[in-house]
């Protein structure tokens, strides 16, 4: 039980007087379904299988986004760029989910501060994001290289927005 | 021990991505959660939230309009809040670390990394259940306490005047 106190500055709420998320039984019974090898062998399977539909929807994510950029809808260009983020590691893509939150970050950056997009950083990340996503042994290893000197690039280039405007305000 | 004795635990899903949801979903349920609410963002979790109060919320970071940090903060302070010791466990990237601070000073429970892996959930849903934190309110904080490591040989600075070395826990 945690003591209950009070001092000039703040105050202690026990965890005996607010509502528990279970009672005693309850959290000892869901505790034990936790602690089962079958529990997690079954949540492994709901991942395994969640997995596959997830590596297609990122694919699908980044044919869009291919689109918006050809057709240069910025706006939906950072939209698939963060479903990608927020996805690519659970299809087991983590350099996809780099590559896209690169993007990702420095088409915000610019739309927010009302700069123009560089076509070349763009062009260079959905390359990237393309062949990172590709089935080939190697594409982990690449994308990992490429997210690394790509995130310098876009590093680089925010920081080079950020002087412009800051001359400019 | 009866199943049945948490059957009725209700968590809510906040998460703008239908695919991650739905993964969210499938993960609970097979780890023993029946029944599972899901919202797209922040406000539209408030509003799931008066629906059906949840025991337990997973809530994504970066959302539109609301995202989680906004969303957390509503559900520890709004008056509208219908309980705001909810606890909350936020989905991250590995690279929105930067804003997992601010996430926490909203009142987040726990951090739940992403690529989401069955052991990290379910390490944070028993650090949950095990070890439920006290909730501090002050002036410019209502939320679980931030504070979670012993440091036995900690001698300062207190940050409240009747800290020991027995109440500090650092993250």
């Amino acid at each position: 039980m945690t003591k209950s106190k009070k001092t000039p500055g703040a105050e202690i709420i026990g965890t005996d007087q607010y509502p528990a998320m279970l009672n005693a039984e309850a959290a000892e019974a869901f505790l034990v379904e936790l602690s089962l090898r079958d529990t997690s062998k079954r949540a492994n399977g709901a991942l395994e299988t969640k997995r596959t539909q997830i590596s297609h929807a990122v694919r699908g994510y980044i044919e869009v986004l291919e689109k918006a950029i050809k057709s240069g809808d910025v706006a939906a260009m950072l939209a698939q760029a963060h479903e990608i983020r927020g996805l690519a590691a659970n299809a087991g893509l983590e350099a996809v989910g780099r590559l896209a939150d690169g993007l990702y970050k420095y088409l915000d950056t610019a739309m927010r501060l009302e700069a123009p997009a560089d076509g070349d950083v763009i062009s260079l990340h959905i390359n990237a994001i393309a062949r990172a996503a590709s089935t080939a042994s190697e594409a982990k290893a690449y994308g990992d290289k490429v997210a690394a000197e790509l995130n310098a690039l876009v590093a680089y280039k925010l920081q080079a927005i950020n002087r412009l405007k800051t001359k400019s305000a | 021990m009866a199943a049945s004795a948490y059957e009725h635990l209700h968590a809510l899903v906040v998460e703008d991505n239908v695919h991650m949801r739905a993964l969210l979903r499938s993960l609970l349920h097979a780890l023993g959660i029946k029944n599972i609410s899901e919202a797209a963002d922040g406000d539209a979790g408030l509003r799931e939230m008066r629906n059906h109060t949840p025991d337990l919320i997973l809530t994504d970071l970066s959302m539109e309009p609301t995202d989680g940090i906004e969303f957390t903060r509503q559900v520890r302070t709004s008056q509208q809040s219908p309980n705001p010791y909810v606890p909350i466990i936020m989905v991250t990237g590995h690279t929105e670390r930067l804003r997992v601070e601010s996430a926490r000073d909203a009142g987040v429970t726990e951090f739940l990394a992403k690529p989401i892996t069955v052991n990290n959930l379910i390490a944070r849903l028993a650090e949950i259940v095990e070890r439920p934190r006290p909730f501090v309110k002050c002036e410019t904080y209502f939320g679980p306490d931030r504070r979670r490591r012993k440091m036995k040989d900690f001698t300062g600075p207190w940050r409240r005047h009747d800290d020991t070395s027995e109440d500090v826990e650092v993250r």
